[in-house]
């Protein structure tokens, strides 16, 4: 804060001489806050530490002896997990009052550590046999379990991203474009089913005030994945397209009325912009049906022009409504 | 000269001061009432999220213009006027926008104003495309982004103004003969810390308060080029790529750019640490990692995974006791993890957290398992 700003606001008299002398006595002693700074650094130091280790382990599958790797992780693991247990509150349905700092971040380095063990257990002694989804189970049950009774949000968006790679499909911006294979109709009907059961969750948790806290992070997430899997239905079921593309506009209608009540910003912007995606798709396909030469070119670059000058008008239509 | 009413720049400064004095508690909601009332501005800064759907959508426009203003030009040849013809286009957009309906920050000018800049930018690149024109290009680049750092108060405009100076000054000193090879780090360096002073004046000043965010910005960039100038790794990939004359080169003096390298994150981080000044202490911690992996670029001693480990089992515990020794807030510095929790960004942090950390190396095998692939930070290597 600049302190001189006060001095004008208090020579025009908007605030008392009171006022600026007590901003001015706490702006000179006010410690600088290092919350961002501090946590960056822990996190950068749990991801290093992690991302080594698990190099080290895959790299070293012949040399080192299986049951030293194995034992190693899973002491470091489970002295994770029990420090948790002994130094953290006790379990409540609401956001715990008092954070703890050190079980907070050793409960995240234990969720990694076991995500590294499932995955070196399944690969190198086949525990989970042929049945490749308990691989991904097993851990899951874990960090929800984790999640929930430490009250860890970060660890909960970690059981969420496992619970969706148990389904079959990954929700990490970075893979979902690349592993993602939308081409087959199984995994649409997945993300479907997933997203909606994670937006019922969303709204029981913020119903029932059982962690509401978390209800904003199942509700990320199941939006997410059913505009992108109502928007993969669009592109793979082409016969039906334009009955998809109803759907999605009423997906896109009942969270853009929730977003209105919210007056929340965010999911009003992505349901724009999914709608429009999904909506341009159908017409520049169809558009390309027909041969005209250049003619379809011209069209579509006319149609993205006004469109998205549309749906700019229409953003900022509703900023205006939402921000009364 | 300013596309927006001074007036109206300084009433948002004071609005988002006096913000931020009444999200501490300094003011009561009166006072701050009535401070918005007395401060108006017609300005349209629209809520974050939004400002990032319509700047995609102007993203759209733009590109959808490109390809019809090249469709119906195709005759012609795809040279430098077509882009620097855009680049008008796209300039004359951002002046309506900005004049008539006052956007400022709302996504529309910022994607026109890097519009404009690109087309611009690439244009000239390559109407000069010849060695001898990198002066003249600096030059230009110079001018444009300034005029945007000034005119549109925009911090990127102010950031690349700064790296273009720099630029154009390189060439210039350059230009002047052989013997620049042994002094132009110094001269970068000296260039860089009269603007980051000359800045740093500005932004305790009280009467340029529009421009602040824009000085801020420069002296960011400053602080950054003023290590860089003297990097070890900096000065001799410059030497490789400009002289090819190694043997007699400022490097040389090897010792001094080792020292340098390494000696100035650390005067950084303590600097800022005596002097309360966070730009000081963050640009410290990150050239700290510079200086490593400069150091690792030439001698490597230890495996990657090793030297992540390693990083890993120094930086976990160094964070730890930095959160409890400043968490007193004792020594000016606080950490209190309350509002670390309670931060508007948990939400958002949280997510991060899930997209690096969430996919370990998972089982691949059959079928549609999504956690393929290695999740840490760039070891990209799949199991």
């Amino acid at each position: 804060m600049k302190t001189f700003i006060f001095e004008q606001l208090f020579q025009g008299g908007l605030i008392t001489e009171e006022k600026f002398k007590n901003i001015e006595e706490k702006e000179t002693i006010k410690p600088i806050p290092l919350h961002t700074e501090l946590k960056l650094m822990m996190y950068a130091g749990i991801v290093l530490l992690t991302t080594g280790l698990g190099i080290v382990v895959y790299n070293n599958m012949d040399n080192l002896s299986r049951l030293t790797v194995v034992l190693a992780v899973a002491i470091a693991t489970v002295f994770c997990f029990v420090y948790c247990l002994i130094k953290s509150a006790r379990f409540s349905n609401r956001q715990s009052s008092t954070p703890t700092l050190i079980p907070d971040y050793t409960l995240l380095l234990g969720c990694i550590l076991l995500l590294i063990l499932t995955g070196y257990l399944q690969f190198e002694f086949n525990i989970f046999g042929d049945r490749w989804g308990m691989a991904t189970f097993v851990p899951m049950v874990v960090l929800f379990v984790s999640a929930y009774y430490f009250d860890h949000l970060g660890v909960l968006s970690m059981a969420i991203v496992n619970m969706a790679a148990w389904a079959g499909i990954s929700v990490t911006p970075k893979h979902l474009l690349r592993n993602n294979d939308f081409n087959d109709s199984t995994i649409i009907y997945t993300a479907l089913v997933l997203g909606l059961l994670l937006l019922f969750v969303a709204y029981i948790s913020a119903k029932k005030d059982f962690k509401a806290h978390f209800s904003f992070t199942y509700k990320n997430f199941g939006v997410q994945i059913l505009f992108i899997a109502a928007n993969a239905a669009i592109i793979y079921f082409q016969r039906y397209e334009v009955g998809w593309l109803i759907f999605l506009a009423g997906i896109c209608f009942w969270q853009f009325s929730i977003a209105r009540n919210e007056k929340s910003f965010y999911f009003l912007t992505i349901t724009i912009l999914y709608f429009y995606f999904g909506l341009s798709y159908v017409v520049i396909r169809n558009l390309f049906k027909f041969s005209w030469g250049e003619g379809p070119l011209y069209v579509a670059f006319f149609y993205f022009i006004i469109t998205a000058i549309l749906a700019a008008t229409v953003l900022m239509r509703f900023n205006k409504i939402f921000k009364k | 000269m300013t596309i927006y009413d001074k007036a109206t720049l300084q009433n948002v400064f004071i609005k988002s001061q006096s913000a931020q004095a009444f999200a501490a508690g300094y003011i009561d909601k009166e006072s701050y009432n009535r401070i918005k009332a007395e401060h108006p501005s017609d300005l349209y800064s629209p809520n974050t999220f939004v400002a990032i759907g319509l700047g995609l959508l102007t993203l759209l426009i733009v590109f959808a213009t490109m390809g019809l203003f090249f469709l119906v030009t195709s005759g012609f040849h795809f040279g430098s006027a077509a882009f620097l013809m855009m680049g008008i286009a796209c300039y004359i957009g951002l002046e309506i926008m900005c004049s008539t309906k006052k956007h400022k920050n709302s996504g529309v000018d910022t994607m026109l104003i890097l519009a404009t800049a690109s087309f611009m930018g690439f244009g000239f690149s390559i109407m000069l495309s010849s060695n001898q024109s990198d002066l003249l290009l600096s030059l230009i680049l110079l001018i444009i982004s300034l005029w945007f750092g000034y005119r549109f108060v925009n911090v990127i405009g102010g950031a690349v103004a700064c790296i273009c100076l720099l630029i154009f000054i390189f060439n210039l000193y350059n230009s002047l003969g052989e013997f620049t090879i042994f002094s132009f780090p110094f001269v970068l360096m000296a260039v860089s810390a009269i603007i980051y002073f000359a800045s740093k004046k500005q932004t305790s000043c009280t009467s340029y308060l529009m421009h602040h965010p824009v000085y801020n910005a420069i002296k960011i960039v400053t602080v950054f080029a003023f290590y860089l100038s003297g990097n070890y790794y900096v000065v001799d990939s410059m030497i490789h790529e400009n002289y090819l004359l190694n043997e007699q080169s400022v490097l040389s003096a090897k010792w001094f750019f080792w020292g340098w390298t390494f000696a100035i994150p650390i005067l950084y981080t303590l600097a800022g640490l005596v002097r309360k000044d966070l730009l000081l202490v963050r640009a410290g911690v990150l050239l700290i990692v510079a200086s490593i992996l400069t150091f690792r670029n030439y001698y490597k001693i230890i495996s990657p995974e090793a030297a992540m480990i390693v990083a890993g089992l120094i930086l976990i515990p160094v964070s730890y006791f930095l959160m409890r020794f400043l968490g007193s807030g004792k020594y000016g510095f606080l950490y209190n993890p309350n509002a670390a929790a309670k931060s508007k960004y948990a939400d958002a942090e949280a997510f991060a957290l899930s997209q690096v950390l969430a996919q370990q190396p998972a089982p691949v095998q059959e079928t549609n398992f999504g956690g393929g692939s290695f999740g840490g930070a760039g070891s990209g290597s799949s199991y």
